[in-house]
C-alpha cells in the first residue's frame, strides 16, 4: 500500500517536471585578464537585469562554476561579480552552454554607508554596568551587587579581585574618598543609591603615565542616582547566651566636590570590626621602612583556633570612622581619614608544653587568663595632585596605640600575674612625584618616619632568681622598655620599554637610628644596677642602592623572564653606651633574582627561578644584654650582628586540560642558608628559657615537594581534587650548651569533594591529614598527626530563603581528649516590603567547651586548650538607611 | 612612469595580500535573547567583519579590539578607555574560501583553542523577495542551520560570499540575517573600505586544535564554574566555604539564565 503512493507521488512529481521547462546547466570559466584563474566569484542568473535571483553558483579553485536553472523564459542575465574586478553582465539563451569569461580589472570602489549612532555606540562600550540589571531582592548594598559582575570576586576579608588582580582604586562618583579602606562604602552604601558600576579595565589611575605605563590592573567606579546622594545601611542584633547585641550604623553623604562616610559599630558576638577599616592599598614608593607597630614584650597567650573567630573571639569592640574629601579644584583632592577602636578581649586557656633537649625533657603545664584592653587611633591626610604633565601624592599617616593587657597563669604550685602597658605612636611622611622630561618619565619616592614606644611588663612573684637575684626569691620582676625610630628613604628611577623589554633602574639612599633602652627593676623598684640587664642601644642602618629590573615578555606569550640586579651599599653601626667596643658591618651586596615562565604546549608549562639574597640583623635580635621578652623568656645578643646569605632554586610544572577537566601541578624547591650566629636556648626546670646568640657559622636547607591534582566528571557534577606536600628540613641549635642538628620533617595530604547534584543543594567535603616529626641526627623525639573533616551542606529551598549546615572535626594523636566536634546552622531570610535581611544563625550546637590542638617547634610541643563561646543564637537585622 | 606606480602598487597590494590582509569591513548590529524563557533578556553587541579576497574574520567588537591590542608591538600607546570595551562573545571565526574552511579560535581562561568545520553549513533556498537596506538592494535567502532556520537578506552588489558568524555562501554579502523567533537578528550598520588594511592579527599556531563539540564543552564548564576553573588552575581564593558556596550558586543561576546558545545543535 505505502509502496504505490510513492509510486504515485514519483509519477506526479514526474509530469509535472515534464510539464515544465527542462532544468537546464550553465557552466564556465572565469578568468582575469592576465589568465589567472578566478576562484570564489559570484556567478548569478536571472530573468532580467532587474528582477530577482533564479539561480546562482560560485566559482571553484580553478575559476570553474556549475549552476543548474529551470525557467521558462526564453533569454536569461547573466551577471559575474569579483573583488577587485568590473562586473560582467551578458544576456544568454536559455540553454544548457559553457561560457569562457574573462574579467578585467576595475579600481572601482564598492559603496560605503555608516549608521551615524554607530560611532556612539563604539564610544559607549565601556565595561559599565546597569546595578538594576544585576540587582535582586536579596541585595542590600552596593557589594552584594558588585560580586555578581563578571570577573568581579569579593574575598572575604572584603577585598576586591578583578580578573584574579587586587582592584586599584575603588571610586564613587570619581573621587577615591576612601582609598585602600573601601570596605567601608562596599559593605554599607545602599543599593538602592548607585545607578552604575564601572570596572576601568587596565586603569591607570595616574594620568602622567597613562599613555606611558601599561596598567594591568583595573579600578572600580560607583556612579550614583543623584547629584547629592544621602545613603548607607543599619544593621542591629540580639543574641544570647549570654546577652548579646550587634550594631553597625553608616551614614554617608556624596555631593560633587565633597564626600563623607562615617560609621559607628559595636558589638559582642565576636565580629572582628577593624576589618571594616582595613586598608587594602599598598605603598605606592615601594620602600622597605614603614611605622608598624612591634612588641617587644608580650603576655604569655594561648594560640587561636584555626575557624572563624565569630566561635571563640570573646570581644567588646566600639569602632568609630570618619572620612571626608574635598576637591579643592579640578585636579586637587584633600582626604582625612580618621578612625577610632576600643576594645576589650578575654582570653582563657590551658597549655601543656614539653622542651626536648640532646639530654632531657621539661614538661611545663599552665593555665591562662587574660584581659586584653586595646585602644588604637589611627589617620591619614592625604594630597593628591593629578595633572597631565606632573602628578604628585603627599600622605601624612600616624598610629597611636594605647593597649594594656593583665594576664593570669596557674601552674601547679604557683599563680604568675603579668601586667604590660605597651603604648606605641607613630608617624609618618610619604611623597611620590611623577614628571616628564621630555619623553622620560621622572620619578621621586621619599619615605620618612618616626616610632615611639614605652613599654613595661611586671611579673609577679618575680622570675629568674639564680639570674636575678641571687637565687632568692622575690616578689616583682618589672622589664622596661624604652624604644625610638626614626627613618628617611629617598630615591628616584624611570620606566623604559625597549620594545619586548622593559628597564626599569632605580637610585636612592636611605638612613635609620633606632635607639633602645632597657631596665630590669625588683621589687619596690629596686633597680638592678648591673649592666648585664641594661640596654643602652644606638644601631644605625644606612644604604645607598642602584637597582635594576629587567623583563622581557615574548609576543605570543610563551616565554616571560624577569631579571631584578639591585646593587646595594649597606652600612650597619651599634653602639651601647655602657661598653667601649662598637659593632659595625660593611658590605655591598648583589641580589639577582631570576624568573622564566615557558609555556611548552597548550596545556603544558614550566617554570623556574633562582634567587640570592642577604639578611642583616634587625635591632630586635642585636641588643648586648639581657631583656626580659615574657614572663619566661629572657634573651640578649652579644654576639657580631648577623649575617645571612640564602640561595633559593625552585622549579614547577604544570598541565592544565579542561577539554578532560584534568589539572596536575607539582613543584620542588630548594633554599640553603648561611648563618654567622647559632642561638643557644637554656631551658630551666620550669620552662624558663634564655637565648643567646653565638658566634659559629653553620647552616640551614630546605627542601619542599608540592602536588596537587584536580578533575571535574561532568556526569556526577562533581570535582575531586588533592593535595599533597612535603617539606624537609635541617638546622643547627645550641640546646642546653649541647650542639644538636635538628631535623623536621612535615607531610600533608588533602581532598576536597564538591557536589552540585540537585538546584537546592550543594554539598562539599574536605579533609586533611598531617604528620609532623622532628629529632636530633637520627633519633626521631616526637610525631604529631593531625586530622580535620568538615561537611557543608547548603540549602536553597526558595529565592529568598537559605539554610547552612557544617559539621566539623578536628583531632590530634597527642591530646588525649585531642576530639573537637562542631556543629553550626544558619538561616537568612529576606523581606520584600519592607526591605530587609533577617539573619539567625546558631553556632556551636554541640555547646564544646573548649578547642584542643597540638603543635610542635623544632624542640618542643604544645598541647593547647582554648575556651570557646558557648552555644550561642543570635539575631540581626539589616536594612537600608 | 604612471605605469610602473601601477605596478609597484599592484606589487603592494600582492605583498599584502600574501600576509592576508582585510580591505573592507562590515559592522553588524546584533541583538540576542540570552535566556530563551525571558523575552526581556535581550541583549545586544557590535560585531565585526574584515574581508579580504577569498578570506575574512569575524569577531565582537570587543573582541576585535583585544584581538589588536594584545598583537600591537608596543601596546602602552593606546589610550586605555579604548580598551575598556566588554563582549560576551570572545571568538574568532576565520574563513577561508580555497580550503572552504572555516576556523573558530576562542581564548578560554587561559586555554587558547579552536576548530575546523567546512565553510559551507547552509544549503540556502534563494526567495523571490526583494528589498533595500542602507540603501543596498538585497534578496531574500532562507536556509536552516544548527537547530534554527534562517532568513537572510543579502546584496549582489557587495561581491562578498560572507556574512556574520559563520553565515556565507549567498552570493553577496549578508547584510541581515535572523532566525524566524528573532532570537539572534544581525543587521548591518556599516559599510567601508579601509584606508589601511588591516593584518591577519591573531597567531592562530598556539591554538590547539580540538573538535567543536569539545570547545563548546570547555566553554560550557568555565561558564558553567568559573571559580573552580580557575582554582584549578592553581589561582587560590582564600575563600570561607560558605562564601564560595554563595558565589558558586549566584554563578549557576546567571548559567541557567544563559541558556540560548545560537547553535541549538551540531
Amino acid at each position: 500500500m505505502i509502496y504505490t503512493k510513492q509510486v504515485y507521488f514519483f509519477l506526479i512529481m514526474l509530469f509535472f517536471g515534464l510539464v515544465g521547462h527542462s532544468q537546464i546547466e550553465i557552466s564556465g570559466h572565469i578568468l582575469s585578464d592576465k589568465q589567472e584563474k578566478l576562484g570564489g566569484a559570484t556567478v548569478i542568473i536571472s530573468k532580467d537585469s532587474i528582477s530577482s535571483i533564479l539561480a546562482y553558483g560560485i566559482s571553484d579553485v580553478n575559476g570553474t562554476f556549475k549552476i543548474a536553472v529551470k525557467n521558462e523564459s526564453d533569454l536569461l542575465f547573466l551577471k559575474i561579480s569579483y573583488l577587485g574586478y568590473n562586473t560582467f553582465e551578458k544576456t544568454i539563451q536559455n540553454k544548457t552552454q559553457t561560457l569562457e569569461v574573462k574579467l578585467s580589472p576595475s579600481s572601482e570602489s564598492l559603496k560605503e554607508v555608516l549608521v551615524k549612532s554607530e560611532i556612539l555606540q563604539q564610544r559607549g562600550d565601556t565595561l559599565s554596568f546597569s546595578v538594576a540589571a544585576f540587582k535582586n531582592k536579596n541585595d542590600r548594598v552596593i557589594g552584594d551587587v558588585l560580586k555578581k559582575l563578571p570577573g568581579i570576586d569579593i574575598r572575604p576579608d572584603g577585598q576586591i579581585y578583578y580578573q584574579n588582580e587586587p582592584i586599584q582604586k575603588y571610586y564613587i562618583e570619581g573621587l577615591d574618598l576612601l582609598e585602600g579602606r573601601y570596605n567601608l562604602a562596599n559593605n554599607n552604601l545602599s543599593v538602592e543609591a548607585v545607578s552604575k558600576v564601572e570596572i576601568l579595565e587596565n586603569h591607570q589611575p595616574i594620568k602622567v603615565l597613562d599613555s606611558l605605563e601599561f596598567s594591568e590592573r583595573a579600578s572600580i567606579n560607583i556612579k550614583l542616582k543623584n547629584d547629592v546622594t544621602f545613603s548607607g545601611t543599619a544593621t542591629i542584633g540580639m543574641g544570647a547566651t549570654p546577652l548579646l547585641w550587634e550594631t553597625k550604623v553608616t551614614p554617608m553623604v556624596f555631593a560633587k566636590n565633597r564626600q563623607a562616610i562615617v560609621s559607628y559599630q559595636s558589638n559582642n558576638t565576636g565580629n572582628d570590626a577593624s576589618g571594616e577599616i582595613r586598608n587594602f592599598s599598598t605603598s605606592s614608593t615601594g620602600s622597605d621602612f614603614d611605622i608598624e607597630k612591634s612588641d617587644w614584650l608580650t603576655i604569655q597567650n594561648v594560640s587561636e583556633p584555626p575557624f572563624s573567630a565569630q566561635r571563640w573571639l570573646d570581644n567588646n569592640v566600639h569602632l568609630g570612622s570618619i572620612n571626608s574629601l574635598q576637591r579643592i579644584n579640578e585636579n586637587l583632592d584633600l582626604k582625612v581619614n580618621i578612625s577610632y577602636l576600643n576594645d576589650y578581649q578575654q582570653q582563657d586557656g590551658s597549655t601543656q608544653t614539653r622542651y626536648f633537649t640532646p639530654t632531657d625533657t621539661i614538661d611545663l603545664k599552665e593555665q591562662t587568663g587574660n584581659d586584653i584592653f586595646i585602644s588604637r587611633l589611627e589617620g591619614e591626610v592625604t594630597l593628591e595632585n593629578n595633572v597631565d604633565k606632573n602628578y604628585l601624592k603627599n600622605q601624612l599617616e600616624f598610629n597611636g596605640y594605647w593597649n594594656t593587657q593583665r594576664g593570669l597563669i596557674d601552674r601547679p604550685n604557683t599563680q604568675i600575674s603579668q601586667q604590660l602597658n605597651n603604648p606605641f605612636f607613630g608617624i609618618r611622611n610619604e611623597l611620590r612625584l611623577l614628571r616628564t622630561l621630555g619623553k622620560q618619565l621622572i620619578s621621586f619616592n621619599s619615605n620618612t618616619g618616626f616610632t615611639q614606644s614605652n613599654q613595661d611588663l611586671r611579673v609577679q612573684p618575680g622570675q629568674f632568681e639564680a639570674v636575678l637575684n641571687n637565687n632568692v626569691p622575690y616578689t616583682e620582676l618589672q622589664q622596661l622598655v624604652s624604644t625610638s625610630k626614626i627613618y628617611t628613604d629617598n630615591s628616584a628611577g624611570f620606566t623604559k620599554a625597549l620594545g619586548k623589554f622593559t628597564i626599569s633602574p632605580k637610585f636612592g639612599f636611605s638612613i635609620q637610628n633606632q635607639q633602645l633602652d632597657t631596665d630590669i627593676f625588683l621589687e619596690n623598684g629596686e633597680e638592678i644596677s648591673n649592666t648585664d640587664f641594661k640596654n643602652r642601644t644606638q644601631f644605625v642602618q644606612s644604604s645607598v642602592y642602584f637597582k635594576n629590573f629587567i623583563s622581557y615578555k615574548s609576543k605570543d606569550e610563551t616565554w616571560n623572564l624577569s631579571l631584578n640586579i639591585p646593587f646595594e651599599f649597606k652600612s650597619f653601626q651599634l653602639e651601647d653606651k655602657n661598653f667601649e667596643e662598637t659593632r659595625a658591618l660593611n658590605r655591598l651586596v648583589f641580589e639577582p633574582y631570576f624568573y622564566a615562565r615557558k609555556k611548552l604546549s597548550a596545556f603544558w608549562e614550566v617554570n623556574a627561578s633562582a634567587e640570592l639574597s642577604y639578611n642583616f640583623g634587625e635591632l630586635e635580635q642585636l641588643y648586648f644584654r639581657y631583656l626580659l621578652n615574657s614572663y619566661r623568656n629572657l634573651s640578649r645578643y652579644d654576639a657580631p650582628i648577623s649575617e645571612e646569605m640564602r640561595q633559593n632554586y625552585s622549579g614547577g610544572l604544570n598541565y592544565r586540560n579542561p577539554l578532560k577537566q584534568l589539572f596536575l601541578a607539582a613543584s620542588y624547591s630548594y633554599s640553603f642558608s648561611e648563618n654567622n650566629l647559632v642561638y643557644s636556648s637554656t631551658i630551666g626546670a620550669n620552662g624558663t628559657t634564655i637565648l643567646d646568640a653565638v658566634a659559629q657559622e653553620n647552616s640551614y636547607d630546605t627542601h619542599n615537594f608540592s602536588a596537587n591534582t584536580s578533575k571535574y566528571f561532568r556526569k556526577l557534577k562533581t570535582t575531586f581534587k588533592l593535595n599533597t606536600s612535603y617539606k624537609l628540613s635541617k638546622r643547627q641549635q645550641l640546646l642546653n650548651t649541647v650542639l644538636a642538628e635538628v631535623n623536621t620533617q612535615n607531610f600533608n595530604i588533602g581532598g576536597t569533594i564538591e557536589a552540585d547534584i540537585l538546584s537546592w543543594l550543594i554539598t562539599s567535603y574536605s579533609g586533611n591529614f598531617s604528620t609532623y616529626r622532628s629529632g636530633f641526627e637520627n633519633s626521631d623525639f616526637q610525631q604529631i598527626e593531625n586530622q580535620q573533616h568538615s561537611l557543608d551542606l547548603y540549602f536553597y529551598p526558595k529565592d529568598n530563603q537559605y539554610l547552612s549546615s557544617s559539621i566539623e572535626y578536628y583531632g590530634n594523636t597527642l591530646s588525649e581528649n585531642g576530639d573537637n566536634y562542631f556543629l553550626n546552622l544558619g538561616y537568612q531570610l529576606t523581606f520584600k516590603k519592607p526591605k530587609m535581611d533577617l539573619n539567625i544563625s546558631w553556632r556551636n550546637i554541640l555547646n564544646t567547651e573548649s578547642f584542643i590542638n597540638a603543635y610542635t617547634n623544632q624542640y618542643y610541643y604544645v598541647q593547647s586548650s582554648y575556651r570557646l563561646r558557648p552555644a550561642q543564637v543570635i539575631a540581626t537585622l539589616k536594612f537600608s538607611l | 612612469m604612471r605605469k610602473f606606480i601601477i605596478a609597484l602598487l599592484l606589487l603592494s597590494l600582492g605583498g599584502l595580500q600574501a600576509q592576508k590582509s582585510y580591505s573592507y569591513k562590515a559592522t553588524y548590529h546584533l541583538n540576542y535573547q540570552g535566556d530563551s524563557t525571558d523575552i526581556n533578556s535581550i541583549k545586544s553587541e557590535t560585531g565585526v567583519l574584515y574581508l579580504g579576497k577569498g578570506y575574512s574574520r569575524f569577531s565582537s567588537l570587543g573582541q576585535a579590539v583585544k584581538d589588536s591590542l594584545e598583537n600591537m608591538e608596543n601596546p602602552v600607546m593606546m589610550r586605555m578607555d579604548e580598551y575598556n570595551r566588554m563582549t560576551d562573545f570572545k571568538y574568532t571565526i576565520f574563513k577561508e574560501y580555497q580550503n572552504n574552511e572555516l576556523i573558530l579560535a576562542e581564548k578560554i581562561f587561559q586555554y587558547e583553542l579552536k576548530y575546523k568545520q567546512d565553510l559551507k553549513i547552509i544549503d540556502w533556498k534563494i526567495q523571490p523577495d526583494n528589498k533595500e537596506i542602507l540603501g543596498f538592494n538585497v534578496q531574500k535567502a532562507t536556509g536552516s542551520f544548527a537547530g534554527r532556520n534562517y532568513v537572510a537578506w543579502f546584496a549582489p552588489e557587495l561581491p562578498f560570499l560572507d556574512g556574520p558568524y559563520k553565515f556565507s555562501g549567498l552570493p553577496g554579502l549578508i547584510l541581515e540575517i535572523s532566525d524566524v523567533r528573532n532570537q539572534y537578528y544581525f543587521s548591518l550598520t556599516g559599510f567601508q573600505e579601509l584606508v589601511d588594511p588591516v593584518g591577519k592579527l591573531l597567531n592562530l599556531d598556539n591554538y590547539k586544535t580540538i573538535s567543536q563539540q569539545e570547545l563548546d564543552q570547555v566553554r560550557d564548564d568555565y561558564s558553567r564554574d568559573p571559580i573552580g576553573t580557575m582554582q584549578k588552575a592553581g589561582i587560590s581564593f582564600g575563600w570561607s566555604a560558605e562564601d564560595e558556596a554563595k558565589a558558586r550558586k549566584e554563578l549557576s543561576e546567571k548559567y541557567k539564565k544563559r541558556n540560548n546558545p545560537i547553535e541549538l545543535q551540531h
